[in-house]
């Protein structure tokens, strides 16, 4: 049994591969860790009530919302359980298709949905329509760019099949400005 | 952020939770059981729960059982809605299941809090409470194994303290022909007006099991007696339907006769399915 009495003490956690000392209360959540103690602010806060998605991280590859996780479920773990954020992609070829697709507007909600799909391409990367609309239900685009996301997942998934991205939606023209 | 603070607890065995418990209970730290967290963090974040301790139970390893065995399928309540899901042994749980919160959600939602929560519908509670199922605890009076009907009755009956480890199911209840339907009026994520799961026994009657029409969980011998008998699903439905509660909840995602009425459309649905038309 291991625990954390009520204040703030330090702890090791793994990041990106990357194992990092911490200072936290067993109170706090994964996405104030990440953001407050580490730096990695690709996790946002949105509703902070499971809604959203703006905070999603991976956690052993699964996508999971870091403001319904204690981080006292991921410290002086051995194993460690493997936390990713949006930080941690780094040029992956979901924020390619992301990119080429225009799948975002204002971005606030742009990093929830890169590591939601980036688990999908890992867990699920023969999907089909039916199945990734599904997976996009657990994130929310203010600014509703719900079909050029759903072009971008099928690039990501077409290239993880090893297929040519399909034509059938040509990429959006920039806007001007 | 949840402004409270509170001490965090790490448990590998069901026996060192419920003792852990007791002692930060007789200590007056409240504590509480900590799985998936989607109730414990969002409820504390607004201050609507305020424990002294949280116990995470998610390392138990008999609370993260899954598989057969003595004709059973034993099921850990550490174990997500996504692993049920994913594991579709029982069709008809992994089908409420899919329906509950969203993909992601479900990735945290444990069948253990989904039971034994605060949280209103409690729509993993549909297929046990339909089934000859057995639910097992921990507690401060030690083990116990009941039937899930005896112990749920819209809540789950459980004694402070007390620890729900696992759930099992007889393999030919899986087997039965079921089915499940999620109504919700404002997006398809949604908490539900009426979730429907309904089961048909090996004598052919079909039973079933409600979630939203009242705080809790519903059913009723006299709705599964109402089912049977002559006319259309249609018919036997209208029949049943006037066993619905009298006082359905009412809120802004249906009144209680938009319920009412959606109620006995899902119920003529069940039967359709299940009976044919």
């Amino acid at each position: 049994m291991q625990n954390a009495n009520t204040g703030r003490a330090e702890h090791l956690i793994t990041v990106n591969g990357e194992q990092r000392r911490v200072s936290l209360r067993p109170a706090d959540t994964l996405l104030y860790t990440l953001r407050d103690e580490l730096g990695l602010t690709g996790a946002k806060p949105g509703c902070e009530n499971g809604d959203c998605g703006a905070c999603t991280v991976l956690v052993n590859d699964v996508p999971m919302k870091s403001c319904l996780l204690l981080t006292m479920e991921f410290v002086d773990q051995d194993p460690p359980r493997s936390v990713e954020t949006v930080e941690g992609l780094d040029g992956a070829e979901v924020q390619r298709q992301f990119l080429q697709h225009w799948a975002f507007q204002c971005g606030y909600c742009t990093s929830g949905f890169l590591m939601l799909v980036e688990g999908l391409r890992r867990q699920r990367p023969e999907a089909n329509r039916d199945e990734l609309v599904d997976w996009l239900r657990s994130n929310i685009c203010r600014c509703t760019s719900y079909a050029e996301l759903i072009h971008a997942v099928e690039g990501v998934l077409e290239r993880e099949r090893g297929a040519a991205p399909a034509s059938d939606h040509p990429t959006p023209v920039p806007p001007t400005r | 952020m949840i402004p409270m603070d509170f001490s965090y607890w790490r448990t590998e065995t069901a026996e060192e939770a419920v003792a852990v418990y007791q002692q930060l209970a007789d200590d007056g730290q409240h504590p509480v059981y900590y799985a998936g967290g989607t109730e414990v963090v969002t409820r504390a974040r607004l201050g609507a729960l305020t424990p002294g301790a949280v116990i995470d139970v998610k390392a138990i390893p008999e609370a993260r059982r899954l598989g057969r065995d003595g004709g059973c399928w034993h099921v850990g309540a550490a174990l997500s809605l996504a692993d049920l899901i994913h594991d579709g042994a029982w069709p008809l749980l992994a089908r409420v299941a899919e329906r509950v919160a969203d993909h992601t959600t479900r990735s945290h939602i444990t069948l253990g809090g989904n039971l034994a929560g605060t949280i209103a519908y409690r729509e993993a509670a549909l297929p046990f409470w339909l089934a000859d199922a057995d639910v097992a605890t921990v507690g401060p009076h030690g083990r116990r194994t009941a039937r899930f009907r005896d112990r749920f009755d819209g809540t789950l009956a459980l004694d402070p303290g007390e620890l729900v480890v696992s759930l099992s199911v007889p393999d030919g209840v899986r087997q039965q022909p079921s089915y499940a339907q999620k109504a919700t009026r404002l997006d398809y994520v949604d908490y539900p007006l009426v979730t429907i799961a309904a089961l048909r026994g090996a004598e052919g009657q079909v039973h079933v099991a409600l979630s939203g029409l009242k705080p809790e969980p519903f059913r009723s011998a006299a709705l599964d007696a109402a089912l049977i008998g002559s006319g259309s699903s249609a018919d036997r439905a209208g029949r049943a339907a006037r066993h619905l509660p009298a006082t359905l909840v009412e809120d802004l995602h249906g009144t209680a006769d938009y319920r009412r009425f959606v109620a006995q459309t899902v119920l003529a649905d069940a039967l359709t399915a299940l009976e044919g038309p």
